[in-house]
Order: C-alpha cells, then sequence, then structure tokens
C-alpha cells in the first residue's frame, strides 16, 4: 500500500450524538502500516473531536454549508495548499451536496473524495427513499410526507399509532398519541424544515449495515451490526457485529440497486413477528460505529481513500463476527493555546504531538 | 425472542410430573457457528443475539452442541444433578423446546 497517505475528515464534533469524523480518523490509524496524516475539518471551534491530538495531526476550520459552495472551495483550496491532502471524507449528510458539487474543482487541486453524486445522494434522501424501495421491491415501512401541521392528523389515521417523526437529515421521536405527534411535527420541522416524515411504527429489532461502494456502484465490503444499546435519541451506543446472508444479500441488493459510490450506512428494523427486513433509512456516509467495522476486519475508512486515490481494492475479505462495541465519553484536556488558535486563526496544528508520533 | 434471556435448564425449574417411560427427548441439531462460553454465555452471530444459560443450560448446551443424543445428555443431567430421570427427561425437552423457539437447534 503506497504510504503516506494526507487525508481530510469531517464529521468532528463528538458529544452525545456523536459525528462519523473521529471514527473515520481512528480506523485510519487502526491500520499497522498507517503512517500518514490526518487533517480534522471542523465547522466550530467547540466541534469537541478537533482538540484530539492522538487522532489528529491538524485542524482547519471550515465554513458552514450555508455559506455556499464558492466559500467552502476557497478555504479547502487553502488547506490543500498547506498540508497537501490527497483525499478527502466528508461525513455529514448536510455538506454532502457542497461537496458532491464542488468534486471537480478539488480533484484539480489535488483531493479526490469517494462520493456519491447529487443525484444518487436524492435518489436515497429520506424524502425519496419510499419511491426507491417501491421502485426496486424493497420493504419499507408505510410512509407519508407532511408539509403542514394539518396533515399530521389524517395521515396518522393511515398510518395508525404509534408512529414514527423524521426529520429530512435527522431525528426521529415514536409518538404514542395524535398530540404528541403534533409536538414532533413542530420540534423537527423548526430544526430541519419540511417536509416532515411520518413513517409506521415496526415493533422489531434494529440492525445497521455499513457498506461501501466502489467508482462503479459495485460493493466493495459491508458490515452489519446489531444494536445492543440505544440513547434516549435511539442512537447505538453499544452493538456487536453479526452475520445474517439474508441482510449482508438484501444490503448487497440495495447498494447495486443505487449503483453507489461511497460509504453509506443501510439502518433496518427486523420485525419481531415476520422477522423480515424493512429498510428504513439510507445515510449516504459512514456512520459513526464505523470504527467497530475497522476492528472487525474490514477497514472500510481505509478502503474508501485508496478507491478515492483510484487505487485498485478488490472485495474485503468476512469481517469477523461477536466483536462488540460500547461507546463511551472522555474528557479531553488541553491547553488554552489550542483554543485560541482555533479561534482567532481557524487553524491548529498538532506539532508536538506529531512529532510525538513520528509523522 | 427476547436479548439476553435465558433459556431454562435449570433442572430445579421444571416440574416433575412427566412419569418415567415418557417419550424419548427428541435428538437436537444446533448450529455450529454458535459461540458459546463454559460459563454459559451464548452468542448467534446470525441474529447478533445473546443469550444467558443457568448452570443446568450449560451444561445440557454443551453436551447437545457435540452431538450428544439427548437420551444420553438426559442421564448425565440426572447422574449430575442427582434428580430422577423422568424428570430429567423433561427438563432436557423443554430446554431444547426452549432453544427451537428461540431458533438456536
Amino acid at each position: 500500500m503506497p504510504q503516506p497517505y494526507r487525508v481530510a475528515v469531517t464529521g468532528l464534533n463528538a458529544a452525545d450524538n456523536p459525528a462519523p469524523g473521529i471514527p473515520v480518523a481512528r480506523s485510519l490509524r487502526a491500520e499497522p502500516s498507517w503512517a500518514g496524516r490526518i487533517v480534522g475539518l471542523g465547522y466550530d471551534a467547540f466541534d469537541t473531536g478537533i482538540y484530539d491530538a492522538d487522532i489528529l495531526d491538524a485542524v482547519y476550520l471550515i465554513p458552514y454549508p450555508t455559506a455556499g459552495e464558492g466559500n467552502l472551495l476557497a478555504r479547502l483550496q487553502y488547506v490543500a495548499e498547506r498540508t497537501g491532502i490527497q483525499a478527502l471524507v466528508p461525513t455529514l449528510d448536510a455538506e454532502l451536496e457542497n461537496f458532491a458539487a464542488l468534486e471537480p474543482e478539488l480533484r484539480e487541486a489535488g483531493v479526490r473524495m469517494l462520493i456519491p453524486s447529487g443525484s444518487h445522494l436524492r435518489m436515497r434522501s429520506k424524502a425519496a427513499l419510499a419511491d426507491f424501495c417501491r421502485g426496486h421491491g424493497f420493504r419499507f415501512p408505510d410512509t407519508e410526507l407532511c408539509m403542514d401541521p394539518g396533515q399530521v392528523h389524517a395521515a396518522a389515521g393511515r398510518l395508525g399509532m404509534p408512529l414514527v417523526v423524521k426529520g429530512i437529515f435527522y431525528d426521529a421521536y415514536v409518538a404514542s398519541t395524535l398530540e404528541e405527534a403534533a409536538v414532533f411535527f413542530q420540534r423537527v420541522r423548526a430544526r430541519w424544515g419540511l417536509p416532515v416524515i411520518l413513517q409506521r411504527w415496526i415493533d422489531g429489532e434494529e440492525y445497521d449495515v455499513v457498506a461501501l461502494g466502489n467508482r462503479d456502484g459495485r460493493l466493495v465490503g459491508a458490515v452489519a451490526m446489531r444494536k445492543l444499546r440505544l440513547t434516549e435519541k435511539g442512537k447505538a451506543w453499544a452493538g456487536v457485529t453479526m452475520r445474517d446472508p439474508a441482510l449482508l444479500e438484501l444490503a448487497g441488493r440495495i447498494v447495486e440497486a443505487l449503483r453507489w459510490t461511497g460509504p453509506l450506512e443501510l439502518e433496518f428494523l427486523r420485525a419481531s413477528h415476520s422477522k423480515e427486513y424493512s429498510l428504513i433509512e439510507i445515510n449516504p456516509r459512514f456512520p459513526s460505529w464505523v470504527y467497530l467495522a475497522a476492528r472487525a476486519d474490514q477497514n472500510l475508512p481505509l478502503a474508501a481513500v485508496r478507491l478515492a486515490l483510484d487505487e485498485d481494492v478488490p472485495p474485503l475479505p468476512p469481517y469477523r463476527t461477536g466483536v462488540t462495541f460500547v461507546r463511551h465519553a472522555v474528557d479531553v484536556v488541553c491547553p488554552m493555546e489550542h483554543l485560541e488558535s482555533l479561534t482567532t486563526t481557524g487553524e491548529l496544528i498538532f506539532q508536538a504531538a506529531a512529532e510525538k508520533k513520528g509523522t | 425472542m427476547s436479548e439476553n434471556t435465558p433459556p431454562a435448564g435449570d433442572a430445579s425449574s421444571t416440574g416433575a410430573a412427566s412419569a418415567a417411560g415418557s417419550a424419548s427427548p427428541p435428538e437436537v441439531g444446533i448450529p455450529r457457528d454458535l459461540a458459546f462460553s463454559e460459563r454459559g454465555f451464548l452468542f448467534d452471530p446470525t441474529t447478533g443475539l445473546t443469550y444467558t444459560l443457568n448452570r443446568t443450560g450449560a451444561f445440557l448446551f454443551q453436551r447437545l452442541r457435540h452431538g450428544t443424543a439427548a437420551a444420553e445428555a438426559t442421564a448425565a443431567l440426572a447422574a449430575e444433578f442427582d434428580v430422577e430421570l423422568p424428570r430429567a427427561a423433561d427438563d432436557v425437552r423443554d430446554f431444547v423446546q426452549q432453544l427451537r423457539d428461540f431458533g438456536l437447534a
């Protein structure tokens, strides 16, 4: 494997709903022969992960997606010039459209990505997923899109109670009553805008698959995980790798149907009664539990970097089952100078840490 | 199926109502890929579900997974835990049924 890679990663806020950037960076470092550099791209001086000198070699703040593609491109060109990054792994749903649009310019700046096109992103969006599933015969919970609070009552009548109220990017709440559904509708709309997604609730177990498609839309690797513990927001806080051939076969068919390039997370519910899997979400990036996949012998983030750099990556070998993760929070202690540097210059170079690691 | 619920198998937990000479305990086929520790922790890699078996359950499972016939496991259970054969046979039958209900046999 050609080394060392210089890779930039976004999505570094790892608070109660951790973004995938730090797990992606940890996965890269988990490769025994890793000798590269990892540049964190943060949106805020209090994105928690940006202070972790054991994982990142440098940090640069970048403009929020709402600042537009032009500002983002200018900042990324600057970062590329300063750090020599060759590959960039975006990990947040809300930023992907911008990165997809900037792909040609970034390539010209020497920065490669392995991400889906804008049209592929929209095909699997939460608002379009039901149509995609119907078109390809994938089982999916009955879903209604609501643009107005007045539509909630009628939709709930068709879907039954309880039901799930979901935002277009994030957030999902289980409403047991119409009143709760109305409250969740307003909460989700205020945070993520319209439409708000109402979905039939399925009693069952949650399973996730992280997968990676190459530039031809073919599956390179996939790891399935059963959630063992959830936060009140429904995020996995513990999980274990498992291998149900039916689930992996289904995941493979979905990736092929999407002709997906890049990482994605497929979320399934396995109904208690019928034992059948329903696809409930496709997230167009690595999940925050992706480090588990790397430790179970499928280092999908590293494979994504290699594919981004046009290396030949054959399908990954089978992963180990029974590998378990439990997430826990740690306090990272850092000197005030780190905060000062990020606040005043938007940059932080972990020089001492880099020297310590010999990179 | 509920997560980490113990299939019974505690010989003392089931009744002793059945008489000697009741139907033979069924033969058992246990998937090879189930991961099992001697302390009674069982992991099904196909579903990701885990189970905890009590002492008698672990005793039985360890034998059944290695192909011991149910009748032979019954005799071993009766000897190890000092119970009558008919009662042990009932317990083995119940245990095997629970394994089947959980998709473990």
